[in-house]
């Protein structure tokens, strides 16, 4: 979870270009420039719409939860290696093949 | 319109006893679909061999005289993000072209574990974010009751499959109403059960917890059997839950308590629309029901919330596709993972998943969280005391499913009024309440829905109700 700001936003903060190109960044998506404009454009009245919850207040709700009754035991079971395998886009036997770290 | 066929029930007796060949009633079907979805493109895969194997077998064991499951040789079309072993799951998406997922979902293991036939995998709007199955990346759906019209979305390939009666019965999901807008845009019956009561395991996921598995029909009895076939506590599942015991209906809506709620006949309800539908809630009158208008709080916060909610799930969720080790992976040569990633996701994601995953993660980001994420979650809160607060007063509580008529193809919205439209579907998610739209007729030539809430667990209730005005109006005919 992102770190908690000491006093909680009053009011919804608008966007920028600079805020859509680091979140293009953060989503591994690449935008044209033309693209950047117009979904700031769209985010910005989003967003404005988005501004109706600030009238809202009470208990967060986190919808359902899970609880250690939910939970599964921690066991190895069957799993079907060869069935997951087979969908991987580019391999060299059981090793996946994956783009350059460095 | 097509004569109305039999009952599941009727169906399943006539294949047990032999009076109806699974497999000849299967081939036929199978080989009259590519005729009608020419031009209505419901099904993204037709499973041929799959089903005619699978009639077969069980035209061989009625002829032993084996028990057959109560959906015996019964076809079900599959919304493209459920998974079914050896079929491809899209979910309407480039990025997961040629995906074919090693097991099967627990809703299809429960199906085929009562001899239903799952038929193929339907057309759906990418990852299920939209409500008009345009944004599939394999093409529109039409609607059957008008070509030019959309059948909503985004399960509108099963609503539609069941619409044209090339499917008797069909799976869908719904996350802001995506069974509930194309049940109403095809005049069929769509159906969200109470959260948790229908595994998600092998359901591919937009946002966890709003979703889950719908059903449509054109049959309340037939609706009531597949959720029952389906629903029900599943270990693999953790949001899963396990119902109180299962109620049975009453018999007769007399003396129940029906709420019309103002807030689902907003401003932008279309006036025919609202006609209709105050029309057709007086059949519940008429049955002995005390009908009234009531008032929801909180509710003008309920489309809001649930955006930034699932944009926000979304963004997390559709963070594993990579092009590594699962779909379409466009990245040739040595490019850095970085940018592979980006190139992948890029040329493989349509333009709403983009616009959903950018501001699901603005609305979770450091200095934003509060602003945003927070206050939708207590606005949850809020609309379930709400409800709770309703219910008391109300056994079922009313309204248009949707605001408006389907909208033609192509039709030019910007992104907000596009969302818009879910206004009256989106509070039955963020509360986890159960919600059905029923049929309830048609104004300039197409379908409006009504849709009907209860409480959590309050599944025999809708039930009750949609049986009641079924027997009152008759069940609506396939569009042939």
């Amino acid at each position: 979870m992102p770190p908690r700001t000491k006093k909680a936003e009053r009011q919804s903060p608008t966007m920028s270009l600079e805020s859509v190109r680091r979140l293009a960044g953060l989503s591994r998506l690449n935008l044209t420039a033309s693209e950047e404009e117009r979904l700031l454009s769209e985010f910005s009245s989003i967003l404005e719409y988005f501004k109706v919850l600030d009238r809202s207040a009470g208990p967060a709700e986190d919808g359902p939860t899970v609880t250690p009754a939910n939970l599964r035991r921690d066991e190895v079971g069957p799993s079907d290696g060869d069935g997951v395998m087979k969908g991987v886009p580019r391999r060299k036997g059981r090793l996946v093949r994956a783009p350059r770290v460095f | 319109m097509a004569e109305i066929s039999p009952s599941v029930a009727e169906l399943v007796r006539r294949v047990a006893s032999q009076e109806v060949s699974c497999e000849e009633k299967t081939i036929h079907r199978l080989a009259r679909i590519p005729r009608i979805d020419r031009d209505i493109h419901a099904f993204l895969h037709l499973a041929t061999d799959r089903a005619t194997k699978k009639a077969r077998e069980i035209d061989r064991r009625a002829k032993k005289g084996e028990r057959l499951g109560r959906l015996a040789g019964v076809a079900i079309a599959v919304k493209d993000n459920i998974c079914v072993s050896a079929m491809p799951a899209t979910c309407g998406s480039k990025i997961l072209e040629g995906f074919v997922p090693p097991y099967d979902a627990t809703v299809i293991q429960r199906i085929e574990a009562e001899d239903g036939i799952v038929l193929g995998k339907t057309n759906m709007d990418e990852f299920a974010m939209g409500n008009t199955t345009q944004a599939s990346a394999f093409g529109p759906t039409k609607n059957p009751w008008n070509l030019e019209r959309v059948p909503g979305g985004s399960s509108g390939g099963s609503a539609a499959a069941v619409s044209a009666g090339m499917s008797t019965l069909a799976l869908g999901t719904d996350t802001g109403g995506s069974v509930r807008c194309p049940a109403s845009f095809c005049s069929v019956l769509g159906l969200k059960p109470t959260y948790g009561t229908v595994s998600r395991y092998g359901v591919i996921p937009y946002a966890n917890s709003l979703e889950q598995v719908g059903q449509f029909a054109r049959r309340v009895s037939d609706l009531a059997l597949l959720y029952d076939v389906v629903s029900g506590h599943d270990p693999r599942d953790s949001t899963s839950v396990t119902s109180p015991k299962a109620r049975k209906s009453s018999g007769g809506f007399k003396g129940k308590r029906v709420g019309i709620v103002t807030e689902f006949f907003g401003e932008g309800t279309k006036d025919g629309v609202r006609r209709k539908v105050l029309d057709a809630s007086e059949k519940f009158r008429e049955m002995g029901a005390k009908v009234e208008e009531t008032h929801v709080e909180s509710m003008e916060y309920a489309l809001a919330a649930y955006y930034v909610i699932a944009m926000a799930e979304a963004s997390s969720n559709l963070s594993r596709y990579d092009g590594v080790r699962y779909g379409a992976s466009t990245e040739k040569g040595t490019a850095d993972w970085n940018a592979a990633f980006a190139k992948t996701r890029t040329e493989c994601f349509g333009p709403e998943v983009k616009r959903r995953i950018l501001l699901g993660s603005y609305v979770l980001s450091a200095g934003y969280y509060e602003a945003y994420y927070l206050k939708a979650q207590s606005a949850r809160g809020l609309l379930r005391r709400a409800f709770e607060k309703a219910f008391k007063s109300y056994d079922i509580l009313l309204g248009p499913t949707m605001p408006v008529l389907p909208p033609r193809i192509g039709e030019k919205v910007t992104p907000l009024e596009d969302y818009m439209i879910d206004i009256n579907t989106v509070p039955a998610n963020l509360v986890g309440l159960p919600a059905l739209s029923i049929p309830a007729g048609f104004v300039e030539g197409l379908p409006v829905g009504m849709q009907l809430m209860a409480p959590h667990f309050g599944e025999h209730l809708l039930f009750e109700a949609a049986q009641s005005y079924e027997d009152a109006v008759g069940v609506p005919g396939a569009k042939e």
